[in-house]
């Protein structure tokens, strides 16, 4: 129940900042969260860090690479100079832990709030999307699986697979509204939670899970029923975005354009890292 | 050495035992391991690599068989 | 459209913005367009016959500027050869494709003609692993030089979409998407799998694909391993292999199929749609990428899968097959998977039985309508330059159903009537195409539409190596093997000639074959006695002349031909062709039998027999135009100052 709480949360806060821009081709959106968790990164990196320490100890790691470059000729003072920038690299890496530990947690939720946004197509209306559902215990009899919704079109043949309690099917979207499945009356959204860019697309639904949906905000919480599925999963498509000639991951444009961001912030605002 | 078993027939041993002194072999089993051996050989395709890549590249051209 | 797609085209992306190039636009010499369509197979006399039917208003409208034309093609009359006459502006002896199948000279191995895979230089070996330092290049074999250099060497944009021949495409400044030559990731010219448990489906002929044994173990579920691509990173290249859970509800006669992580619903006598499929060289380092689709033939009784040959994903690709390589990709965001495949048209699946006449067409059809929406989203985007797309079901279609135009096929009396409108149906089709681009013309715009050959009926098979045998030119030692490929039953030391490929008679020389028994010097008379025999053979069944024409190379290519070139190209007569079974070295035990297979039609004959066609919109000012000369001619509908060298300009008065 808490998890579901600070999910909800969590998807309002960045809901609010993506607000202006919903309007926008989603890259917009995904760039300005990159900035942001770039820029937040730095700062908590500022904040945990003990910064002094740090630029001591890159001060002597620039020097013991300097040391190495200058005694080139003399094995002996190199394998002592190398050891001691191990030693030094070492001791980086156990400086930036703590940041990085404060810094994992807000990372992996921001990063499955985008993955919920940015990962995956909402379904085209040109093409089916498959959804599978399971049942707790046995799939209901053929007669009496009832597949209807809103916004969505269900195209024939329902596959009942016994042996792993699932029944399949395709559905069409129907255009320009929030779609909705109720499969023996448990019902889920499915696709996009909303009609502006950057709503969460979810993949399929789990009744039992918090702890799952507080990470992964992709996995819709249904309205059970107990003749119902209890969890369902949809064949959405990856999405990619054209950057410089290239074809990029949502993960790709985070990574590359937060960390650009981050190490301009460091600059700017003076960080060692 | 590892053992397989096989079970043939009674017509079949029957068949072997005629023919196997006819095509030069010294014993049934001889004659049988050689013509797996020989069955083996054609359908190993490491053994004759190039020539299988050759067929493959050329497999799917409707003009040719 | 897509949900939400007026939101997105509501502001400029970023990715446009970062991805703008600064610099001068290019100096714009002519603003003229010129729409080529290359339409494989199409034939003079059928279309005629087919616009006088009044099916083809388009084709006669533009017959109406420039005549219907017929279009010198190669010699032989092969596509390869054909495209890359049109190509270069020069025939074999300058590109050096002489037929679909050449062979090593010293060891008679045949390969095919068009490209070559080149393996990695150096490579480290570690257990089984095998790590290249240098990636393996694939390598096309045509040479010469393409006539559109000289276009894009002036500035004017060249777009070239299912190229035949070009595969790996050129890496010019032209955009070019590779056609005909281009393989499967296989490395085959396409290889479908076909999932069953009806043991009469079994066979062990790998001809075109694969039957693969799969079993239901009770649970309602078949579990089907695809094999992919080699593995050249595993020591004996063992194939790839993912596996696809195909689980049944008899009772709703559909299946669901799952692999990698995606599930699919089908009803029996549906397609998937593409399903994209890695296949890993080593666990989450190195994959590549393969696009394929099923579809579902039968779920009861028996389970009958068939799985295209596995395509290489125009959206990812593991080989090149575009320039730049980011066009099959822009290609695919915007249609979504498509048949990258040379030859897409399924007609070994047909040939084997694996498809029945309706499916095959269907599956024909789904490649024309990919034809097609590539075709409308390319000529919406051309602005100016050189737009030249190719079609090849008009020639795929016309092989597999030309046995319901032609009475005198075998295979005539046995072909459902339902089909016979199929071909009119394609033609009819092409002149939408033909429609579309002439739509599109403004005053600048050239319409011109050509083929590589006509097409003429197969319907007898002449068997040129049991006719060498029988003439005493080549000598059979092992009676046993003459049904086996590749000379099995072949005595070289007493054989003068043999043949191989589709049009190619060699002679076994001396110092070029590894046990050439003709001395160099007693070649050309040994030619010149060859020619006179094999035009004399006649069919006993008809008393009809089976080769028009036997010509000696050297004489039609008086160039330095390579060492792979045939000594002589038969040109068959109509109705007849090389059997299949010589192809590729057999000597069946007569010489002419009549052909059973669909594959029904052809143009392997005498060039003279299936010439090509030409509409323009420009008329033409030469007589017998050539396709050595297109390329040249479209050059010079641009104002560039010096036009490719092969060929003439039949546009210009004079040929010039």
């Amino acid at each position: 129940m808490i998890f579901d709480i600070i999910g909800s949360a969590l998807t309002w806060v960045l809901d609010t900042i993506l607000l202006p821009f919903r309007c926008l081709p989603p890259i917009w959106g995904l760039l300005f969260i990159s900035l942001l968790t770039g820029l937040g990164m730095i700062s908590i990196f500022r904040l945990t860090s003990n910064q002094e320490k740090i630029s001591r100890l890159r001060k002597r790691m620039l020097g013991e690479v300097f040391g190495i470059l200058l005694h080139v000729s003399s094995p002996k003072t190199v394998i002592g100079f190398a050891g001691r920038l191990i030693g030094s690299n070492t001791l980086y890496l156990l400086y930036i832990l703590k940041p990085l530990l404060v810094i994992a947690i807000p990372f992996m939720l921001i990063w499955g709030q985008l993955d919920a946004r940015y990962g995956s197509d909402e379904g085209d209306q040109n093409a089916y999307v498959t959804i599978t559902v399971r049942y707790e215990d046995s799939v209901p009899k053929r007669d009496d699986i009832t597949v209807s919704g809103r916004g969505i079109e269900v195209i024939p043949p329902v596959v009942m697979v016994d042996t792993l309690s699932q029944v399949s099917f395709r559905i069409a979207f129907e255009d320009g509204i929030i779609s909705s499945l109720n499969v023996n009356g448990t019902a889920s959204i499915v696709g996009s939670t909303g009609l502006w860019n950057g709503a969460i697309v979810l993949r399929g639904f789990d009744g039992s899970n918090s702890l799952k949906r507080l990470f992964c905000p992709w996995v819709g919480r249904p309205v059970l029923t107990d003749a119902g599925p209890v969890s369902g999963w949809y064949s959405l498509h990856a999405v990619r975005y054209g950057i410089l000639g290239g074809h990029w991951s949502w993960l790709a444009v985070f990574l590359v354009f937060s960390s650009v961001f981050a190490i301009a912030g460091a600059k700017i605002f003076n960080v060692k890292i | 050495m590892h053992k397989l078993k096989l079970k043939l027939d009674n017509e079949t041993i029957e068949r072997i035992r005629k023919v196997y002194e006819v095509g030069g072999y010294s014993s049934p089993e001889e004659f049988v391991i050689h013509i797996i051996e020989r069955e083996l050989e054609a359908l190993d395709s490491g053994s004759n690599e190039s020539e299988e890549d050759i067929r493959r590249k050329m497999e799917g051209l409707g003009y040719i068989e | 459209m897509k949900r939400r797609e007026f939101l997105r085209l509501a502001a400029l992306s970023p990715a446009a913005l970062l991805a703008l190039k600064t610099g001068c636009a290019r100096s714009q010499i002519s603003a003229k367009r010129v729409i080529v369509l290359g339409i494989d197979g199409l034939d003079p006399f059928l279309l005629r016959s087919f616009i006088h039917e009044g099916v083809m208003p388009n084709a006669a409208r533009l017959m109406n500027y420039g005549g219907l034309n017929k279009l010198g093609t190669s010699n032989p009359p092969q596509s390869p050869v054909a495209w890359s006459n049109f190509i270069t502006g020069f025939g074999p002896d300058v590109h050096g494709i002489f037929d679909f199948i050449h062979r090593k000279p010293t060891t008679i191995e045949p390969y095919l003609s068009t490209s070559r895979v080149v393996g990695p230089g150096r490579i480290i070996s570690i257990s089984d692993w095998r790590l290249p330092l240098s990636g393996a290049k694939v390598e096309l074999l045509r040479k010469g030089e393409p006539f559109w250099n000289k276009l894009t060497d002036e500035g004017i944009p060249v777009k070239l979409v299912k190229l035949p021949v070009d595969f790996p495409p050129d890496k010019g400044k032209a955009i070019i998407l590779s056609g005909l030559g281009t393989p499967d990731m296989r490395g085959s010219q396409g290889s479908f799998t076909f999932f069953t448990d009806d043991a009469r489906s079994m066979s062990n002929s790998t001809s075109g694909g694969i039957v693969v044994a799969v079993r239901d173990y009770g649970d309602n579920c078949y579990r089907c391993v695809i094999k992919g691509p080699e593995n050249s990173m595993r020591a004996g290249n063992p194939d790839m292999e993912i596996e696809a859970e195909v689980r049944v509800d008899r009772v709703a006669n559909a299946v669901r199929i799952d692999i990698q992580g995606t599930s699919h619903v089908l009803s029996a006598g549906e397609w998937s749609p593409w399903i994209r499929m890695r296949f890993d060289a080593i666990p989450n380092i190195s994959s590549v990428s393969a696009i394929g689709r099923f579809y579902v033939k039968e779920i009861t009784p028996n389970l009958k899968l068939y799985l295209t040959p596995l395509n290489i994903d125009p959206l990812d690709p593991a080989l090149p097959i575009s320039t730049p390589a980011s066009y099959s990709s822009d290609l695919a965001r915007n249609l979504g998977g498509f048949y990258t495949q040379g030859f897409p048209e399924d007609t070994k699946a047909l040939s084997r039985g694996v498809f029945s006449d309706e499916e095959y067409l269907q599956q024909a059809w789904i490649v024309l309508q990919e034809r097609l929406d590539l075709f409308h989203h390319e000529l919406s985007r051309f602005r100016d330059g050189l737009f030249f797309f190719y079609f090849s079901s008009l020639d795929l279609n016309l092989h597999m159903f030309y046995r319901v135009l032609d009475p005198n096929s075998p295979l005539y009396p046995t072909t459902s009537p339902r089909f016979k409108g199929a071909i009119r149906e394609l033609y009819i089709q092409i002149d939408s195409v033909i429609g579309n681009a002439l739509e599109a013309r403004d005053a600048n715009t050239e319409v011109i539409v050509l083929s590589d050959h006509g097409f003429a009926p197969f319907n007898r098979s002449f068997n040129l190596n049991t006719w060498l045998a029988s003439e005493g030119y080549a000598t059979i030692t092992s009676p046993n093997a003459r049904n086996q490929d590749m000379f099995a039953a072949i005595d070289w030391s007493s054989t003068a000639a043999y043949g191989l490929g589709l049009n190619s008679l060699f002679i076994n020389i001396a110092g070029r074959e590894e046990n050439g028994s003709v001395a160099p010097e007693q070649v050309h008379d040994l030619l010149l006695r060859l020619k006179r025999d094999l035009e004399s053979v006649t069919d006993p069944a008809s008393g009809r002349r089976v080769i028009d024409n036997a010509y000696i190379t050297s004489e039609i290519y008086p160039g330095p031909l390579p060492a792979y070139a045939p000594d002589m190209i038969i040109g068959y007569a109509r109705c007849f062709r090389s059997s299949w079974e010589t192809t590729l070295g057999s000597f069946p035990e007569e010489v002419i039998t009549d052909n059973l297979d669909p594959w029904s039609g052809t143009h392997c004959i005498d060039p003279a027999a299936v010439p090509g066609v030409l509409l323009s919109t420009v008329p033409p000012g030469v007589a017998n135009p050539n396709l050595m000369d297109m390329g040249r001619s479209l050059a010079g509908l641009f104002d560039i100052p010096v036009l490719p060298p092969g060929g003439r300009n039949i546009f210009s008065e004079n040929g010039s």
